[in-house]
């Protein structure tokens, strides 16, 4: 019967190790933790470029961590900032947020969508693998509000006016 | 000696829990006769000039409660009335309380109110909002998701228990000395405790293997066991509204995921209400709500409160950040001393989240949101 005990408590045992282990690791490797507990990747400010997992495969970009114009909640990171446009990035979901702020709706999506390009150092092919929602506030154009427009190169992506 | 321990323990115990019910004791002391009250406990300035002064911050006056040494409490002049709703031209004192029972009342009730010029923001009527934090896990916004956060708090006190039980009896079989009963007795201890861990553990597994989100956060479960107040997706991407031309969100602070903690079942049609005010983006100033004539923005963040009409979760706005009221009508007003503060708070994306849940009583209510009223239709 003791030896019974002295299983459990040896399993007890190696499996608090595993976890505190678990944890140490993936800090040392700049692994933060979900809302809901899972792990994921926040790339390292010292490396030039990263990886993005998407379901249609890996998409290396630079690195848009090393000199970030802010820093975010949920390990997020502002890249892109001007009167026209912010782009966001959340390594969580790995997903990258975009909004136009300019009631030049087109203008401001073609110079955020080249600009999008230039700093991650990537085709618009690649581009178009990564999960983006490119999208216009209420308060700058009532009638675009609420969708998601994607990148207008993407096969995905919408127009925002249908004489387009 | 075994006597000697169980009076060890128990005074161990004893003074653990003493300090700690002492503690928060001493904190309810201090607040909740005030708060009960209506008021706010605020740090006495004294009277340097010697004038007599008003103690409290604008807006606000001394009241008889107590809050103990170099405290003052401290009750809103006008506005405050029952559960966080405003009425800005309501006096608390003698409107919001009747003064032979002091007990609150709502703004429906209220004839200052009633007549033109007030702004009444919130009764607070429906929905369900915890007075209290669950430790760990916030306030719950539904029902559902209140049990889950309760069961999930009480998984950790069993393990937390379970490990404080092993030390324990790993101390009291260091201490026997040989004595058998005592090593006994050490032993039985540990062992409860981890059978105690396992059955919680299996319990915890066998749900996990039926349904994951039986076991995840709050708000999956509030999803799973929703009794149909809110909606969930039927996958046209719009909370399940046709007319809805506002679509969840899968990335940052405003996924659905993230806001499921907030406002439970309603997730959807709150993310698809950030989606279209803000986009997702936490700092975010209106394009639109400004005072004129300076261009000052008023509505800030995930869900643009409207920082000259409504508080920010715990920072009060009300006539401190812009005044008079920004509204579809007037937009005429000046920015006021809390502007900033103000502006701050609703830039910070957990501040913004928690107002919107109030506002929309716990994301049931999507009519103050003009994104709601065009696109949304929730």
């Amino acid at each position: 019967m003791s030896k019974i005990y002295k299983i459990i408590l040896f399993v007890f045992v190696l499996m608090t190790v595993g976890i505190i282990g678990y944890y140490f690791f993936a800090i040392s490797r700049n692994y933060s933790l979900g809302e809901n507990g899972e792990s994921f990747f926040v790339p390292s400010p010292s490396e030039p470029k990263f990886e993005i997992k998407t379901k249609n495969g890996k998409v290396t970009v630079n690195n848009i961590y090393k000199n970030p114009i802010k820093n975010l909640s949920q390990s997020g990171v502002r890249f892109l900032e001007n009167e026209s446009y912010i782009a966001d990035f959340y390594p969580q979901d790995q997903g990258f947020l975009m909004v136009i702020e300019n009631s030049d709706v087109q203008s401001a999506r073609d110079m955020l969508e080249k600009d999008f390009l230039e700093v991650l150092g990537i085709s618009e092919k690649e581009a178009c693998k990564l999960k983006i929602t490119l999208s216009v506030p209420f308060g700058v154009n009532e009638d675009l509000a609420g969708e998601n427009y994607g990148l207008s190169f993407c096969p995905d992506g919408k127009k925002f006016f249908e004489n387009q | 000696m075994k006597n000697k321990q169980k009076i060890v323990t128990f005074y161990l115990f004893f003074i653990l829990a003493g300090v700690s019910l002492l503690g928060n004791f001493a904190e309810a002391q201090t607040t909740t006769s005030c708060e009960s009250a209506g008021g706010t406990c605020e740090i006495d300035p004294g009277d340097p000039t010697g004038t007599g002064q008003n103690p409290c911050p604008e807006g606000k006056e001394k009241s008889s409660e107590s809050c103990g040494d170099n405290w003052v409490c401290c009750k809103n002049t006008t506005g405050c009335c029952v559960n966080g709703s405003n009425c800005t031209n309501a006096k608390v004192a003698s409107d919001c309380q009747s003064p032979a029972t002091f007990e609150s009342k709502k703004c429906s009730e209220i004839d200052a109110c009633k007549s033109g010029g007030s702004t009444p923001i919130s009764d607070a009527t429906g929905g369900y909002v915890p007075m209290e934090e669950i430790p760990g896990f916030g306030r719950p916004g539904d029902w559902p998701s209140y049990i889950l956060s309760v069961y999930q708090f009480g998984i950790w006190t069993i393990g937390i228990s379970a490990m404080l039980m092993v030390m324990i009896g790993g101390y009291m079989y260091l201490i026997s000395a040989g004595n058998a009963a005592s090593a006994g007795k050490a032993k039985g201890v540990i062992t409860d405790a981890i059978t105690g861990l396992i059955l919680a553990l299996t319990a915890w597994l066998i749900l996990h293997t039926i349904n994951p989100n039986l076991v995840n956060l709050p708000g999956n479960l509030s999803a799973s066991l929703s009794l149909g107040t809110g909606s969930i997706s039927d996958g046209s991407g719009s909370s399940g509204n046709p007319d809805s031309h506002c679509s969840p969100m899968t990335t940052g602070l405003c996924s659905v995921e993230n806001l499921k903690k907030y406002f439970g079942a309603n997730a959807e049609k709150a993310s698809g209400i950030c989606h279209a005010e803000s986009g997702g983006i936490e700092n975010i100033p209106s394009g639109a709500d400004k005072c004129q004539p300076g261009g000052q923005p008023v509505s800030f963040g995930l869900f643009q409160i409207n920082i000259s009409a409504n508080d920010v979760a715990d920072v009060k706005c009300v006539d401190k950040a812009a005044s008079p009221v920004y509204t579809s009508k007037n937009h005429n007003c000046k920015p006021q001393s809390d502007y900033e503060k103000c502006k701050k708070a609703a830039q910070t994306g957990e501040k913004n989240i928690q107002e919107a849940v109030i506002l929309s009583e716990n994301g049931n209510k999507w009519g103050k949101w003009g994104a709601n009223k065009t696109h949304c239709h929730f």
